[in-house]
């Protein structure tokens, strides 16, 4: 058998992982080949050398990894606070479309419908109004509001509820800090 | 307390449990990194972000599952990270020597230590895991996400690395005259 293939049987045996058929054929082959006697000399040294070596020990870490992590939490903190901020936003602006939403079932109306009324224009009701398509009915300046009280109406009709019922469930549901 | 039930102290808020657990297992972390990794600093900050990982991440630690084979994996990946972003010229600045015992061939450690770090990472990092910290071919495996294989192909191949550029350097590892 060459060379070679004990070369492949050395580096297993240093694997620890030499077969038990390989291991008595390898050791005749030792004995009368000094290439690979030297070889395995050679690796095996060098495991010794290499486990024999340790590294000088560093300062302890436990303390500046605290202070990362110290450091690391207000940043967390800020973050939630902006998110926050960011939430009770959202809020305010669902009030404030409520309030457009309550303004446009008031009296007004009435008076409005009068008016047009006695100028012989048909004027549609409210349901009506919500029924229609908002770029029909309404003007630029309120066409975004418009359409986020469509949107909410579909999610109202979809649940069984008035868009009064939802806006309350909003306010229940956003966490306060 | 266990690594377990410091683990799971952690998990509830505790830093004290967490500055316990960095305290354990600073040394070990640190020798693997500088091991695989030849500069000071690199080998420090390795250790530093494996804890700080290991903090952000307490969430999803198991506390029944030894924490070592966590800190090992996030340890070899930061230091293969390391050295892909580092070019091969600067790999060898700020070389230490390592701790030799009081009986060991000290030029032929040192000599062993530059050979192991001219070493390509992909042949340092199973040498040092295997020879080093006594891991099994399957667990370097594991750790490297290769199978064992690969892993003993890069293992006999580092060896021979080693041996010629000790043979070269005008050492014996072997030990012969």
């Amino acid at each position: 058998m060459r060379c070679a293939k004990f070369e492949d049987w050395i580096q297993k045996k240093l694997d620890g992982e030499l077969e038990a058929g390989q291991q008595v054929p390898l050791e005749e082959h030792l004995k009368t080949c000094e290439r690979c006697r030297r070889a395995l000399a050679d690796y095996e040294g060098l495991a010794r050398m290499l486990k024999a070596t340790a590294p000088a020990e560093c300062e302890p870490l436990a303390a500046s990894v605290l202070e990362r992590i110290e450091a690391e939490r207000p940043r967390r903190v800020r973050l939630a606070f902006r998110f926050a901020l960011t939430v009770a936003a959202a809020v305010v602006f669902s009030f404030v479309l409520l309030a457009v939403v309550r303004r446009a079932r008031t009296p007004h109306e009435p008076a409005v419908a009068r008016e047009e009324t006695q100028k012989g224009v048909e004027v549609p009701s409210l349901s009506e109004l919500l029924a229609m398509e908002p770029p029909s009915v309404l003007d630029d300046s309120t066409q975004i509001l418009a359409e986020n009280l469509e949107t909410l109406k579909k999610d109202a009709d979809t649940a069984g509820k008035t868009i009064l019922d939802v806006f309350e469930e909003i306010q229940r549901g956003i966490p306060l800090i | 307390m266990t690594d377990a039930e410091l683990v799971a102290c952690a998990q509830q808020g505790s830093d004290n449990a967490f500055e316990e657990l960095v305290r354990r297992h600073e040394g070990n972390v640190y020798r693997v990194a500088k091991r695989i990794l030849p500069n000071y600093e690199d080998a420090r900050d390795v250790a530093q972000e494996t804890f700080l990982r290991t903090f952000r991440s307490l969430d999803r630690l198991d506390p029944t599952r030894p924490i070592e084979h966590w800190l090992l994996a996030v340890t070899v990946n930061l230091c293969r990270s390391t050295l892909r972003k580092r070019r091969p010229s600067l790999e060898l600045v700020h070389v230490e020597e390592p701790a030799a015992p009081a009986d060991a061939d000290a030029p032929a450690l040192a000599a062993l230590n530059e050979a192991l770090v001219a070493l390509p990472p992909k042949y340092r990092i199973p040498i040092v895991l295997f020879h080093q910290e006594g891991k099994s071919c399957e667990e370097v495996a594991a750790l490297l996400g290769a199978s064992s294989n690969r892993v003993r192909t890069w293992l006999h191949r580092g060896r021979r690395m080693l041996r010629d550029a000790m043979l070269r350097k005008g050492f014996s590892p072997g030990g012969r005259s």
